[in-house]
């Protein structure tokens, strides 16, 4: 029971990491926060729908596409709507507000479009694996399988490689990044398409998983960021973590109080992180940091 | 037709004769900028000629800054134009100034503090588009020797500073503009920074805007002197050195009567 | 013609919570998305006061309000202190703890079934039992509470506001206690939401915490930014364009459900263009910069 209780945690905190990462990925860069990720999430799931349910795509062709919908949501909304307050120097708050319209709005016309009755992805009783007296389904299967390849791939990417360390810079004084030659504005671009397509992936996956409304997006959105603010703003790894321990507190809430608990103690766990240690778990170091500057 | 697009050839500094006689590298035309509604350079003319190194002194708030950072293009001039090796380069975003070599030495050494030096120095060089790598031996800052690997944010304020100068120097550039590189550091180790820096700067041929507070430092170490007074040119000598005497800085710093 | 008392009962509700917003967005530049909370506990504590305790519709109201403007300081004092975009999240957080509140302690709020049955107010003797007379009790309420908060606006503590809101440090430099004002103009504000929250309950004789969600709080928020924030006649032309804008919808023909979709479609993009053309709204005084 308590291991299959982990089990459940890891596939939660698996796709809350995923999540969380390329929440961060964005955040961490443009400081923007970016609600609308959200409904990215929520198109891509839908795309994944319209392809496999409706036009019988095979499963990984539909995957592929709700992924590379919701990149292409993720750069548009860069370009059409943040750029242009990004150029003019607009305040967080504008950005901000911005991005809450533009949730409001797709999620709506997702809603619009689709219905608003919850939709399932795989009819019938889902095939299952039987490992160390824990039952998972093939999909939870994948889910694990993904982010295990995933997560620790691009952790590395952003440590070792250039284009890491050009996010790194750019997230820790875009101004310097600029005067070195870094365009900053292909920079936000290339971190929206790859936060929005990690977004993307969790909600395909989750989606085939669980099914999906045009609701989901927002309270998933919301626990990515709470997983970025405990394991550490402006880090990478941070969120990673952040995410798997949210997973497992969440499925032990399911086991130890009742499920219906779990977005009143995610946000406690929120709230008491904002007033004990704003800057996470991950952070000790940059802290240290900080306070030699 | 587009100069910025041209890369410097590696270790070959900019000569005077890549360019014909009395050509200015740098032209800096009637600019008028600030921020906002106020207006801090009201109509500034400079040049600077290949390989010359041009001190900019000046009261707080006489425009200094703001003259560096319309050339590195932060901030937009209101009117007047920038021109880079014949180019106008107004309208060119900062990036790709800083491709064409234009290199913009921030204020307070700005570094990114979760980078290693080893990463600044690859950071710069290809954000500058240029190939290949550089070792830290090779720069003039033996601060940093020690210290590759570690992340920039827990360096004290001189090895920062340090560190900010051989990320601009690794880039090869074409044009320095240095915002006060000693600012917060203490006496001797400014003097000491200013000296490399001129040195260095020296030895490769790169011409240097170069805005100071420690006006007694700098002052020997340049071609030239530019003096700004609420956003003007107020004064200019070729014999930096006449500008030392405490009393002629006063008068041209404060315009009293001496 | 009970139609339009109808509307009017709505825009007075909604003009009340973006006036009560607007004191804080506005006037104190502290992005809010847990007005719904405040809003949804005036109407479960007025509701529960009238029917467990047996208090007047007017005594339940003002216990009410001021209930919520103690709850609000909960998350004021630990939050205020904290930057920007993190407060927004905070107060996120507990539109979303609050309404996981009013959804499960099943013992006290009945949780998703509802409070049905809640009595109608009864004013001066008088019951407030048609639709009418209910346009009139929430005109009413709405007058005194805009007349009220124009005061607070013009007295030196709205002026402190603005001062703060405008530069902080300059306010702080100037040896004002910068968190204690930032406090006391969110309670104030919880205070008044609370207000909108009994009207609501008495209106529509029925509660379940469905009308207030995180979704509500953005309503509320996009109210202000449309009409105007930290201008006096802002919030009231944002509600009334706000509750206006559906029944336009249906006039048009639009079934009901492609309605409330496209509604919440049109006032998404109004913000989007909003911010990038008009940062300070229809009426606004304050571009959020």
């Amino acid at each position: 029971m308590l291991l299959q209780l982990l089990a459940n945690g890891l596939v939660n905190g698996c796709m809350i990491a995923l999540m969380a990462l390329g929440y961060a990925l964005i955040y961490n860069t443009t400081r923007i926060f970016h609600v609308a990720h959200g409904a990215a999430y929520t198109a891509a799931a839908y795309l994944c729908y319209l392809l496999l349910i409706v036009f019988k795509w095979p499963l990984l062709l539909a995957v592929v596409g709700g992924v590379a919908a919701a990149a292409l949501l993720g750069v548009t909304m860069e370009l059409a709507v943040y750029a242009p307050l990004y150029r003019r120097g607009a305040s967080d708050l504008i950005s901000l507000i911005s991005s809450l319209g533009l949730y409001v709005a797709l999620v709506n016309l997702i809603a619009l479009l689709f219905g608003n009755e919850t939709k399932v992805l795989r009819p019938g009783v889902e095939k299952t694996c039987r490992l160390l007296g824990v039952i998972l389904t093939r999909i939870q299967v994948a889910e694990v399988v993904v982010a295990a390849v995933l997560l620790p791939l691009l952790v590395l990417f952003l440590k070792r490689t250039l284009w890491g360390k050009i996010i790194r810079g750019v997230r820790d004084n875009p101004v310097l990044a600029e005067v070195l030659g870094i365009d900053l504005m292909a920079v936000r671009i290339a971190v929206f398409a790859a936060g929005s397509a990690l977004a993307g992936m969790a909600a395909c996956l989750t989606a085939l998983d669980v099914g999906m409304d045009p609701q989901v997006g927002m309270p998933v959105l919301l626990t990515a960021a709470v997983a970025l603010i405990v394991g550490g703003v402006g880090t990478f790894e941070g969120p990673v973590i952040g995410g798997f321990l949210l997973g497992l507190i969440q499925s032990l809430i399911v086991w130890k109080i009742s499920a219906q608990w779990t977005d009143v103690i995610t946000f406690g766990v929120l709230i008491v992180f904002l007033v004990f240690r704003p800057e996470g778990i991950a952070s000790r170091r940059r802290r240290l940091e900080e306070s030699a500057a | 037709m587009n100069v910025m697009n041209e890369r410097p050839a590696l270790n070959s500094p900019i000569q005077p004769e890549d360019f014909p006689e009395r050509s200015p590298l740098l032209r800096v035309e009637n600019v008028h900028a600030g921020y906002g509604k106020k207006e801090v350079l009201q109509g500034v003319t400079l040049s600077l000629a290949p390989g010359e190194i041009v001190a900019v002194i000046g009261a707080n708030g006489a425009g200094k800054s703001t003259l560096l950072k319309v050339v590195a293009g932060l901030i937009k001039p209101a009117a007047g134009r920038v021109i880079f090796r014949g180019e106008d380069i107004t309208n060119l975003p900062t990036y790709r100034r800083a491709r064409g070599g234009i290199a913009y030495l921030i204020q307070g050494g700005a570094v990114f503090p979760s980078l290693s030096v080893g990463d600044h120095l690859e950071l710069g060089r290809a954000a500058a588009r240029r190939g290949g790598r550089v070792s830290c031996g090779v720069l003039p800052f033996p601060a940093l020797e020690d210290r590759a690997s570690s992340a920039a944010g827990l360096f004290s304020g001189g090895q920062r500073q340090a560190l900010a100068s051989a990320t601009i120097l690794s880039t090869e550039p074409a044009l320095l503009l240095a915002d006060e590189p000693s600012a917060g550091l203490a006496p001797a180790a400014a003097a000491e920074l200013l000296a490399t820096l001129a040195a260095a700067s020296r030895e490769r041929g790169l011409p240097v805007l170069w805005v100071e507070q420690r006006v007694a430092d700098v002052l020997p170490l340049a071609d030239r002197a530019v003096l700004l007074r609420s956003g003007l040119v107020a004064a200019e000598t070729s014999s930096p050195g006449d500008w030392l005497d405490g009393e002629t800085l006063a008068h041209l710093t404060f315009g009293r009567g001496a | 013609m009970n139609y339009l008392w109808h509307i009017l009962v709505m825009i007075s509700i909604y003009a009340i919570l973006a006036a009560s917003l607007n004191l804080v967005t506005g006037y104190s530049g502290l992005l809010s998305l847990c007005h719904a909370a405040f809003y949804g506990i005036g109407a479960y504590v007025t509701t529960l006061l009238m029917m467990r305790a047996g208090f007047g519709f007017l005594p339940a109201m003002a216990l009410g309000a001021a209930l919520t403007a103690l709850i609000s300081l909960a998350i004021a004092i630990p939050s205020l202190r904290l930057r920007g975009d993190y407060f927004v999240l905070a107060t996120l957080g507990f539109q979303v703890i609050i309404f996981g509140v009013l959804y499960n302690w099943v013992s006290l709020t009945q949780g998703p079934y509802g409070i049905p049955g809640i009595p109608i107010p009864v004013i001066l003797g008088i019951p407030v039992d048609t639709v009418f007379r209910y346009a009139l009790l929430s005109g009413a309420l709405a007058v005194a509470c805009l007349v009220m908060i124009r005061a607070v606006a013009r007295s030196p503590f709205g002026r402190l506001l603005r001062a703060v809101r405008d530069d902080e440090i300059a306010a702080a430099a100037l040896g004002k206690n910068v968190p204690r004002i930032k406090i006391t103009v969110f309670a104030l504000g919880a205070a008044f939401a609370a207000v909108p929250g009994a009207l609501f309950a008495g209106y529509m004789r029925f509660i379940d915490p469905t009308s207030f969600t995180l979704a509500e709080a953005i309503f509320i928020l996009s109210i202000v930014v449309i009409g105007g924030a930290g201008s006096l006649a802002g919030p009231v032309l944002g509600a009334a364009f706000m509750v206006l804008l559906p029944e336009a919808l249906r006039f048009l023909q639009m079934p009901d459900a492609v309605a409330a979709n496209m509604r919440q479609i049109i006032y998404g993009l109004l913000l989007v263009v909003l911010m990038r053309f008009r940062p300070q709204g229809f009426l606004g005084k304050y571009g959020f910069e």
